[in-house]
C-alpha cells in the first residue's frame, strides 16, 4: 500500500499561487497513489514550461528534457525500461507547437506512455504569447491585435491519427481528473490526456469560472460510446459552450513495445551486456 | 607483370557497376591480393553517371587512384565523362555494337556486352558477367575458381541456371578480349594463403558492427546519405540482437530518443549526416547538460546545405567540435579504415559511459561507402568498459544524480532501483538533478561538465606514425584520409625523400603530442585534409606545438588521394 506522502518532493515550487498545474498534481499524485505504483516505479519525462516542472514537484525517476522534445526522450526512455511505467508531461506550446511533429508519431507508434498536457491555451513561462491553442482573436503579447491562426485541436489530431486512448480532463475536478489519469496510464498503448487548466495570471478568458460553466462529464452520456471512432471525432470537435471531459475515444491496437520485445521479456537496461563477439560478425565478410 | 591495378566500372544509375566491382574485388581478395572499392556516384536512382572503381594491389591498399588501368564503359555517357581518365597505355572497354559515339582511339577494346550476355545466358542482364571476364582477361589472373565461387554466392538464390549463365558469360568476356591484348597488365603473382583472414567489408558496415559488438541496445535514425547504410546494417541485426531500432521522424527526434535511452542505462546510438546533424544540435547540449552517454555517428558529405550529396568531404569537424550551446566536454572520434572501425565503435561507447558525455564518429562518403580489405589478425578491439554504472543503490531515495563528492563524474544508476529516484534536468540543477538558480551551484556544475575533458586526454591515444625515423617532410591527416596520405608518404620516401605520416585518430580532446621520429631533420609538417580551410589544421596549431608551412587541401568531392598529395607539395 502506497500512501500519497510517498510521493512528497523536497523541491520547492516554482508555480504561481492558484496555477491549476496543482490541481493536475494532486490528481496525478491521488492515481499513481490508486494504481499502488512506487514512486521508483514511475519515470516521468517532461519538456520546458511550468507544466514541465510537475515531475519535480513528485518523487519519481525523471527525465526532464528540451522543449518539445518530449515524445521522443519519452520513447527512448520507453524502450530501455518497457516493464516500467513512462509517464510524459508538458504544456501545450511544448505539445503541439514545438513538439507538433513528435506528437504525430508518438501516436503512430503507439508505445505504451501516458501523455499529460496541461492545456492553458496561453504560453505561461515566457509570460503570456499566444500558443497553438489560443483563441481566435484572443490578445496576447505576440497577438497584440488578436490571433489570427484558428486554434489547434489536439483532440481531434489525435482521434484522425487513431490514437489509442484519448481523454479531456479539467484541472478544476481533481476527482475526475484523477480517474483519467488511473485509466490512461493502465490502458496499454499510447494515451493522451488534455487537462483544461487555468493560467491564473496571463489567461484572463480561458478562467476556472470560464471552464466551470462549459465542461460536462461524458460519463452522464448514457449512449456515448467512446470505442466510436466517428462520434469520438465529432466529440473531439465539440468546444463552445459545452466542452466534453473524461475519455473520448479508447481502442485496443498493437504497442509497440509488442513488436521488439518478447511477452514476458525484463526491460533491456536491467539485463546484462553481453554483445556479439566482433571478429565473428567481420568473419561473415570472408 | 604490375603489382596495382585500378579499374573504373562506369555506366548509368541501377546498370550494376557495384556488381561488377563486388565480384572482382572479391574474386581477387580470395586469391590473395589487397583491393580497395570507392563508389562514385551521382545523387539519383536510375541514369546519370557512376563509377565504381576498384584498386587491386600485392600490397595493402586503401586508397584509389585519379587515373584507370582499365575502363569498363557501360553507356555513351561513361565514355564522355570518363575516357580522358584512362592513362595513356591504359585500355577503355566498351560496346563497339551500341555505342557507337566517335572514332575508336587506340587502347579501346570493343567487347559487345550485349549480344555476348545473350549468347551466354539468354539474359541481357548478364553483361555485367560479360564485362567483368573481359577485366580479368587484361589482367591475365587466374581468378576464374574464386569468379566462379563469388557468382554461385551471388546467385545460387535464384537458381542455377542463373548461375551457370553468369559463369558462361563470364568466360565469354574473357575470350572476348583478343590474345594480343590479354594479359596486357599482368598482375604479379601472389599467393592464395594470403587470403586466409581477410575480409572485404565497407566502412559503414564496420561501423554498425563495431556498435552491435560494443553492446548497442538501441538506435534512432532518420535516412540521410551517407550514414543510412549504418541504420540498415544495425536494422538488419536487431532481432538477432535484442536491438530496438526505430526510423525517427526527423533528426531532433532521433537524437531526443537516443539520449532517453541513454539516461534510461542502454547503449545508445544516432546517425547521420551534416545537415541532419544541424538538427541534432540542440539535442547534442542536452547530452552535455544531463552528462547523458549517447554516441553520434556523422559520415560528412560535403555542405553547406544539401550540398554535393553523394559526393566526400571532411567539411564538418568544426560543427562537431563547437555544436551545442555552452561549454561542455565531449570526445570526437574518425576512424582511419575499415580495420580500426570497430575499434573506433567499442572505443565511442566505452568513453560515453565511462565520462558520460556525448561523443562522435566522424566518417564520411569515402570511409561509408568504400570497401576495404581487412586482415582480421590486425583487428583490434576494446572490452566492455561502462564505468561508474550502478544498477542499485543502498539507502532510500538518497541518491543524487550529480553528486558533486564522487568528482567530476558521479556514479550513474539506472532509473527503476529500488527505494532511489533519478533526476536528470536540462536545465542547471542541484545534486539531486532538481531545478536551481543558485550561482554557486551553477559554477559548480560547470566545471563539472566541461572539466571532465581534462580526465579525458588521459584515455586518448596517440597520433600513429609510419615512415622515416629522419623525416624532412612530415605529412599529417586524421580519419579516413589515411591510406591516401599514407600512400604519399610512402611515394616520397619511395623517391629518396624521407618522409613520415602523423595520423590521427582520436580527435578531441587532444592528448600533448609525442612525436615518435627524429624531429631535427624535419623541414615542413603539411597538413592534408579534405576540405576546403584545413579544419584540422587549425585545431592542432591552437591546441598542440605542431604549425604547418603549408595545407594541402580538397573539397571538390572527391577523396585525396596520393598523387593529389605529391602534386600538391610540388607546386
Amino acid at each position: 500500500m502506497v500512501l500519497a506522502s510517498a510521493y512528497n518532493s523536497t523541491d520547492d515550487n516554482a508555480w504561481c499561487p492558484g496555477c491549476g498545474n496543482f490541481g493536475v498534481l494532486q490528481a496525478l499524485k491521488q492515481a499513481l497513489v490508486s494504481l499502488n505504483l512506487e514512486p521508483w516505479q514511475v519515470i516521468m519525462v517532461s519538456g520546458i514550461g511550468q507544466a514541465a516542472k510537475i515531475p519535480h514537484y513528485l518523487k519519481v525517476n525523471c527525465f526532464n528534457g528540451l522543449h518539445g522534445r518530449t515524445m521522443p526522450a519519452a520513447f527512448g526512455v520507453k524502450m530501455a525500461n518497457h516493464k516500467m511505467t513512462v509517464i510524459a508531461a508538458g504544456g501545450d506550446g511544448d505539445a503541439y507547437a514545438e513538439g507538433g511533429n513528435h506528437f504525430v508519431h508518438a501516436m503512430r507508434r503507439n508505445p505504451d506512455i501516458t501523455y499529460l498536457v496541461h492545456d492553458n491555451q496561453i504560453y505561461g513561462l515566457t509570460k503570456g504569447q499566444a500558443s497553438p491553442t489560443t483563441g481566435l482573436g484572443a490578445i496576447t503579447g505576440t497577438t497584440p491585435f488578436g490571433s489570427v491562426d484558428i486554434p489547434e485541436s489536439p483532440l481531434a489530431v489525435a482521434v484522425a491519427m487513431d490514437c489509442s486512448f484519448v481523454a479531456r480532463g479539467f484541472a478544476g475536478d481533481i476527482e475526475h481528473l484523477s480517474k483519467i489519469i488511473s485509466a490512461a496510464v493502465k490502458h496499454r498503448g499510447f494515451s493522451l490526456v488534455d487537462i483544461l487548466q487555468p493560467c491564473v495570471t496571463f489567461n484572463k478568458i480561458n478562467t476556472r469560472e470560464w471552464y466551470k460553466e462549459r465542461v460536462y462529464n461524458l460519463d452522464e452520456e448514457a449512449d456515448f460510446d467512446p470505442s466510436d471512432r466517428v462520434k469520438a471525432f465529432s466529440k473531439a470537435l465539440e468546444w463552445g459552450d459545452r466542452i466534453p471531459t473524461g475519455i473520448i475515444y479508447r481502442h485496443e491496437r498493437q504497442v509497440f513495445e509488442d513488436s521488439v520485445f518478447e511477452s514476458g521479456a525484463g526491460s533491456l537496461s536491467r539485463q546484462p551486456l553481453v554483445p556479439p563477439n566482433c571478429l565473428d560478425l567481420m568473419r561473415k565478410y570472408a | 607483370m604490375t603489382k596495382d591495378i585500378t579499374v573504373g566500372i562506369s555506366g548509368a544509375a541501377g546498370m550494376g557497376m557495384q556488381s561488377i566491382s563486388f565480384t572482382l574485388a572479391k574474386s581477387f581478395l580470395r586469391a590473395g591480393y589487397n583491393v580497395f572499392v570507392w563508389q562514385d556516384v551521382m545523387s539519383r536512382i536510375r541514369g546519370g553517371n557512376n563509377t565504381s572503381i576498384i584498386r587491386i594491389s600485392t600490397s595493402p591498399v586503401n586508397s584509389i587512384k585519379e587515373e584507370f588501368d582499365i575502363l569498363v564503359a557501360l553507356d555513351l555517357l561513361a565514355i564522355k565523362r570518363n575516357a580522358l581518365k584512362v592513362k595513356a597505355d591504359g585500355f577503355l572497354i566498351y560496346d563497339g555494337e551500341k555505342q557507337r559515339a566517335e572514332e575508336p582511339k587506340a587502347g579501346w577494346i570493343s567487347v559487345p556486352f550485349e549480344k555476348l550476355a545473350a549468347e551466354a545466358g539468354g539474359d541481357k542482364i548478364m553483361i555485367n558477367s560479360v564485362a567483368t571476364g573481359a577485366v580479368l582477361a587484361l589482367l591475365g589472373a587466374d581468378v576464374i575458381t574464386e569468379c566462379e565461387g563469388v557468382i554461385d554466392e551471388l546467385f545460387s538464390k535464384k537458381g542455377a541456371e542463373v548461375v551457370s549463365g553468369n559463369i558462361k558469360a563470364v568466360k565469354a568476356g574473357i575470350a572476348a578480349v583478343t590474345p594480343g591484348v590479354s594479359g596486357k597488365f599482368m598482375l604479379a603473382p601472389t599467393l592464395k594463403i594470403n587470403s586466409k583472414n581477410k575480409i572485404l567489408i565497407n566502412g559503414s558496415d564496420a561501423l554498425g558492427l563495431g556498435a552491435v559488438s560494443a553492446g548497442l541496445k538501441f538506435y534512432s535514425g532518420y535516412p540521410m546519405s551517407p550514414a543510412t547504410s549504418i541504420m540498415e546494417y544495425v536494422a538488419a541485426k536487431a532481432r538477432e540482437y535484442g536491438i530496438v531500432l526505430e526510423q525517427a521522424e526527423d533528426e531532433i527526434a532521433a537524437i531526443n530518443m537516443a539520449i532517453g535511452a541513454g539516461y534510461s542505462g542502454v547503449r545508445a546510438m544516432t546517425c547521420t549526416s551534416g545537415g541532419g546533424f544541424a538538427l541534432m544540435i540542440e539535442g547534442v547540449s542536452l547530452a552535455g547538460m544531463t552528462e547523458t552517454p549517447v554516441v553520434i555517428g556523422i559520415s560528412q558529405r560535403p555542405g553547406p546545405a544539401t550540398g554535393f550529396p553523394t559526393r566526400t568531404e571532411q567539411g564538418d569537424l568544426n560543427m562537431v567540435l563547437f555544436a551545442g550551446h555552452g561549454d561542455f566536454a565531449r570526445v570526437v572520434l574518425a576512424p582511419a579504415t575499415a580495420a580500426d572501425g570497430p575499434l573506433i565503435m567499442n572505443r565511442a561507447f566505452n568513453l560515453a559511459e565511462k565520462y558520460q558525455v556525448p561523443v562522435f564518429v566522424l566518417s564520411d562518403q569515402y570511409y561509408n561507402d568504400s570497401s576495404f580489405s581487412v586482415d582480421l589478425a590486425e583487428v583490434r578491439v576494446e572490452p566492455v568498459n561502462r564505468g561508474g554504472v550502478l544498477a542499485e543503490f543502498p539507502g532510500s531515495y538518497n541518491y543524487k544524480r550529480y553528486d558533486l563528492s564522487a568528482g567530476r563524474v558521479s556514479p550513474r544508476l539506472i532509473p527503476g532501483a529500488k527505494n532511489q529516484v533519478v533526476y536528470a534536468d536540462s536545465d542547471e540543477h542541484t545534486e539531486e538533478g532538481h531545478i536551481t538558480e543558485s550561482a554557486e551551484l551553477r559554477v559548480k556544475m560547470v566545471d563539472k561538465r566541461a572539466g571532465k575533458l581534462a580526465e579525458i586526454v588521459s584515455d586518448m591515444d596517440q597520433p600513429v606514425y609510419f615512415g622515416s625515423e629522419k623525416p624532412e617532410t612530415v605529412l599529417v591527416s586524421w580519419g579516413s584520409s589515411f591510406g591516401a596520405v599514407k600512400e604519399a608518404a610512402d611515394l616520397l620516401n619511395a623517391s629518396g625523400k624521407p618522409a613520415g605520416l602523423l595520423h590521427f585518430t582520436n580527435i578531441w580532446p587532444l592528448p600533448e603530442i609525442k612525436l615518435k621520429f627524429n624531429e631535427s631533420a624535419v623541414k615542413r609538417f603539411i597538413c592534408a585534409e579534405n576540405n576546403y580551410s584545413g579544419q584540422f589544421a587549425d585545431l592542432l596549431e591552437k591546441n598542440t606545438k605542431l604549425r604547418f608551412s603549408r595545407r594541402i587541401l580538397r573539397y571538390d568531392g572527391h577523396p585525396l588521394t596520393a598523387e593529389y598529395i605529391v602534386g600538391g607539395l610540388e607546386g
